[in-house]
């Protein structure tokens, strides 16, 4: 075919192709599409169901909360006005669902009065079962309701001698079976402990409507937080705000994202392009390389987003500086001269294929097994880069299909060799290369592994630090854990929660462990009341006279008597009926206590204890106060992404041993390998802590320098010299992500440190070698 | 909950105004109302002497009065008060129990040294505002918050403490505190006839030493 007619026939394909591409990412709607929430990094279908549970709890209905701390000046009575304004506006706006201060003490008043009507229903149950068990280990020789009575009437004179005696002096005619005081310490604290009061700022709880991991759901909130901070400043010009919220944050974090994307990719293109500008004769001919990595791109997003629902907003930014990677092909293909002059393109292209196709699909391999992790991030980084690197090929043998002269020549220094000539050259060579064995074979041994899911987190100092007050004033400390004990319903979770506060005693005694489940009964203890009432006819004349002779008023308990005869004589309501009529009055944060949605029912509980061991798996119970779980997850998939790695490695490595032979195949192999090793060795001695995303970096860096040691082998079998594309291509590469070394998210950072590391070493390694060789005796043979 | 943290405020700080005494002699009738910021020099030397305090050590009978108890319940124990530690609250009958109140709040505390806080009521910010001062005898402090009613005969004296403000009467009630000299002889809660603490000091000595372990147990 005519090279007019190819040319146009491949940009025709070429225009089709990018035209589909960029057609198809128009269309979709990125923030549905693109993911910055954190939780979106765990799988949906984790296999522990409950780090599922903390998971869909943490992002439904804990994310919606936000917290405000308004620092007005002036007596309590302003405060309070001042803050009242606030609420009323913020009430008022749609994107808010609830709102509520803290010392507004209606909803906890609710729920008091709720448990008071509702404590022969709720909290007999227990009781019953607590004093059947004691009458039962006695002798029961007296009847059920003499005994009862008796008990009923010392625990009461008991009571009256503690300090909450004096407390509860105006319910226990109304409660003489001390049903509330006995409730109180098992649900104190499960609201906020939080400071308000006295001088400290007001403090409010609100509940958002819309989601905060989208703009549509974060817009309207900073929309009416700034209106109601107008209105208050109006009242109070010395009003201060301070608050915290998941959007807030997440909304920060896009924010950050997006500068770091546009910053780091210009610094990045800038320092290839220099990179270029240096080393070539034509500057603009580089220009030629531009599609490459345009095609690598596109392909790699077009393939992400086909493939995937959702893509967390870190692939993108981390595969961004895929073209550090994709310009590899190109730089290959462009820096060969040809064979012989005129050589044609078809013949260049016959002859780079092999080392071009090598390296190009056994890192894709490498790449693809990452599809096999449990982790949605990693899989996305493997079609990513896959479809990246694919593309980025086609799009280099393409290109320079079409480009008149599909050559561009180096300047001399980058293509100059060196050898080992002089023998002090070779001995430092040689000393380098001892010292780079002794850092791959020693160094990793200090390796320290820690996996943090903050470090996923993109920092937002300022924000962070106010979120952090803002929490402290509502009561989150170190010195507090938070459990969650799920159920399918309301009675398996609550036999749960019993089995837990069991285990939570005996793990540490002496702890708090407040949870509004408490005020549930168990089912079992539900369905045992009519037995335990069997026998209690004669009580109401039995406690009575109890009274009298313990030196009680009997009269002064009529409350008690009338309330107890009504309740016996009404029709008993359902188990679900009542708790259901408890949780109905549940509000504010006190609504985030309990849960009671068919399949999916769960009470949160606090303890006054740091945190500690995990509850046994079946107790249905984990702890969410920390982040201890979501990193043991993390740790989890380190492990996971450790032996698809090792598999991938052991692929590639196979491969080069099947395309090149044994020997051949190992020597090639062997300069990533002992890259990675080094690189690892050094960030051992350096006390680096290493986390998931070393490791991705490393199994990158590793594909990396596996096209250098090829594409140097390819051209040693052909009796050429090294390829200056190496040079180019390893320091474009390490310029692409030594960038990301300077990134101010963990991850990013952890990732371009390693693969910068691992392809300077490949490098260096690549340049070294021969000049610790001693160079081959050609005077004497010519002689 | 906000009467249970009234009480319980109330509870800790009744001994604070322990000190030694013989036989108590009680006025039985408020005296008249006396300024607080103004008080004479009979008043304010005394007051001086009562905030001057440092360390004491008490017995007390605690004299519970219920509505529906027809006879008071008894409790007995010994009280530490140590100016900058606060004070603590050693129950011995009828049951074995410490309550500590110092400036973080205050903390129950079992035989077995377990420990429990007494969390923060936010509407009970006030009441601690307006106990705090009688436990320090901060005058200052006082008159803002309490009419005072003061009368003396001889040595022996009454202060009946009034809150101001309506709900905080609801709350607390009146406080009377009798002393002889700067020692004071017993105190009462007072919410009605029915409904009344009262405090009578068996024993007491001031400017005491705690040892460490002392410290270690009644103190946080």
């Amino acid at each position: 075919m005519p090279f007019f007619r190819t040319k146009w026939l491949i940009r025709l394909v070429l225009a089709v192709a990018a035209v589909a591409g960029l057609g198809w990412l128009a269309h979709l709607d990125y923030n549905q599409k693109i993911s910055t929430n954190i939780l979106d990094l765990i799988p949906t279908d984790e296999r522990s169901p409950e780090l599922a549970l903390t998971r869909e709890l943490a992002s439904k209905e804990q994310s919606r909360v936000a917290l405000f701390a308004l620092d007005v000046s002036g007596d309590s009575a302003r405060r309070e006005a001042v803050a009242a304004v606030f609420v009323r506006t913020l009430s008022k706006a749609p994107a808010f669902e609830e709102v509520v201060s803290l010392s507004d003490k209606t909803s906890r008043d609710t729920l008091g009065r709720q448990v008071f009507k509702q404590r022969f229903d709720l909290l007999l149950p227990g009781w019953f079962e607590t004093n059947w068990q004691d009458y039962n280990n006695g002798d029961r020789r007296v009847p059920w309701s003499d005994w009862l009575a008796e008990r009923v009437v010392v625990n009461l004179q008991a009571f009256l001698g503690t300090p909450e005696g004096l407390a509860f002096q105006e319910v226990l005619p109304a409660d003489p079976l001390l049903l509330l005081p006995r409730l109180v310490d098992s649900v104190q604290g499960i609201e906020n402990p939080a400071s308000a009061g006295g001088d400290g700022p007001v403090l409010i709880w609100a509940r958002t409507s819309g989601s905060p991991w989208k703009p549509e759901g974060q817009e309207p909130v900073f929309d009416a937080v700034r209106q109601a901070q107008t209105v208050v400043v109006t009242e109070a010009p010395d009003a201060k705000l301070r608050w915290v919220s998941i959007g807030r944050i997440a909304s920060a974090s896009r924010a950050r994202i997006e500068d770091e994307l546009s910053g780091l990719n210009l610094l990045s293109l800038a320092l290839v392009m220099g990179i270029a500008a240096v080393c070539l004769r034509r500057v603009f001919k580089a220009l030629h390389l531009v599609p490459v990595m345009v095609g690598a791109l596109l392909g790699a997003w077009v393939a992400t987003t086909l493939v995937f629902d959702r893509v967390h907003v870190l692939v993108f930014v981390v595969g961004s500086l895929l073209g550090g990677v994709a310009i590899d092909y190109g730089f290959y293909l462009y820096l060969q001269p040809p064979a012989f002059p005129d050589e044609p393109y078809r013949s260049k292209v016959g002859r780079l294929i092999k080392p071009l196709l090598s390296s190009a699909l056994t890192t894709v391999i490498g790449f693809s097994l990452l599809l096999f992790s449990e982790l949605p991030l990693i899989q996305q980084l493997g079609v990513f880069v896959s479809a990246g690197l694919l593309s980025a090929l086609v799009t280099a043998l393409l290109w320079f299909g079409q480009v008149g002269n599909p050559y561009m020549q180096t300047r001399d220094f980058a293509r100059a060799r060196f050898t080992g000539d002089r023998p002090m050259v070779r001995r430092v060579a040689q000393g380098l290369l001892i010292v780079g064995v002794l850092v791959a074979l020693v160094g990793p041994w200090w390796l320290h592994w820690r996996d943090d899911i903050r470090e996923l987190e993109i920092p937002t100092p300022a924000l962070q630090a106010e979120a952090a007050e803002v929490r402290a004033l509502f009561g989150d400390g170190s010195d507090r854990t938070v459990f969650i004990t799920r159920g399918a319903d309301v009675a398996s979770a609550r036999d749960s929660l019993a089995r837990f506060a069991a285990w939570h005693a005996q793990e540490h005694p002496g702890a708090s462990l407040a949870s509004i489940g408490n005020v549930v009964p168990t089912l079992a203890s539900w369905h045992a009341v009519p037995e335990r009432l069997g026998g209690l006819d004669g009580f109401v004349t039995a406690l009575k006279a109890a009274l009298e002779r313990h030196g009680f008023e009997s009269g002064a308990f009529t409350p008690f008597f009338e309330n107890w005869q009504d309740w016996r004589a009404a029709p008993r309501s359902g188990y679900d009926e009542s708790v259901a009529s408890l949780l109905a009055v549940l509000r504010g944060p006190l609504q985030m206590m309990a849960t009671a949605v068919p399949g999916r029912c769960s009470f949160f509980s606090i303890s006054s204890h740091p945190p500690g061991r995990e509850p046994p798996p079946d107790l249905a119970t984990v702890s969410v106060s920390g982040l201890e779980n979501m990193n043991q997850l993390f740790g989890r998939y380190r492990v996971s992404a450790l032996r698809l790695s090792a598999w991938g490695l052991g692929l590639v490595g196979l491969s080069m041993l099947v395309l090149y032979g044994a020997w051949r195949g190992a020597k090639i192999f062997s300069l990533p390998l002992g890259s990675c090793l080094f690189a690892f060795g050094l960030l051992g001695i350096a006390g680096q802590t290493m986390n998931l995303f070393h490791l991705l970096g490393a199994f990158l860096g590793v594909c990396l320098s596996h096209n250098y040691a090829i594409f140097t082998a390819e051209n040693a079998a052909r009796g050429d010299e090294q390829p200056p594309s190496i040079r180019l291509s390893a320091l474009t590469t390490a310029a692409s992500f030594g960038i990301l070394a300077l990134s101010q998210i963990p991850v990013v950072k952890a990732l371009g440190t390693t693969v910068a590391l691992i392809v300077m070493t490949a490098l260096v390694a690549v340049e070294i070698v021969p000049l610790a060789r001693r160079p081959k005796p050609t005077g004497k043979a010519d002689a | 909950m906000i009467r249970r943290c009234v009480f319980l405020l109330l509870f800790v700080l009744a001994p604070s105004f322990v000190l030694a005494v013989d036989e108590p002699s009680l006025l039985s009738e408020p005296g008249p109302e006396v300024e607080l910021s103004s008080a004479g020099a009979d008043w304010q030397a005394l007051f001086e002497s009562l905030a001057a305090q440092s360390t004491v050590f008490s017995h007390f009978t605690e004299n519970r009065w219920f509505p529906f108890k027809k006879i008071p319940v008894v409790l007995k124990g010994e009280m530490r008060l140590e100016s900058g530690r606060g004070m603590s609250l050693r129950y011995t009958e009828p049951e074995n129990r410490t309550m500590i109140m110092d400036e973080r709040g205050l903390l129950l505390r079992d035989d077995r040294g377990h420990s429990r806080e007494v969390p923060p009521d936010p509407r009970s910010g006030n009441i601690n505002a307006a106990l705090l001062p009688v436990m320090r005898f901060d005058q200052k402090a006082l008159a803002k918050i309490f009419v005072m009613h003061a009368v003396r005969v001889g040595n022996t004296w009454r202060m009946d403490f009034e809150p101001r403000d309506a709900a905080l009467v609801k709350t607390i009630g009146l406080i009377t505190v009798w002393g002889e000299e700067a020692k004071i002889k017993q105190l009462e809660f007072r919410r009605s006839s029915s409904q009344r603490v009262e405090i009578v000091i068996d024993e007491s000595q001031s400017g005491v030493v705690f040892t460490a372990d002392e410290q270690k147990r009644f103190f946080r």
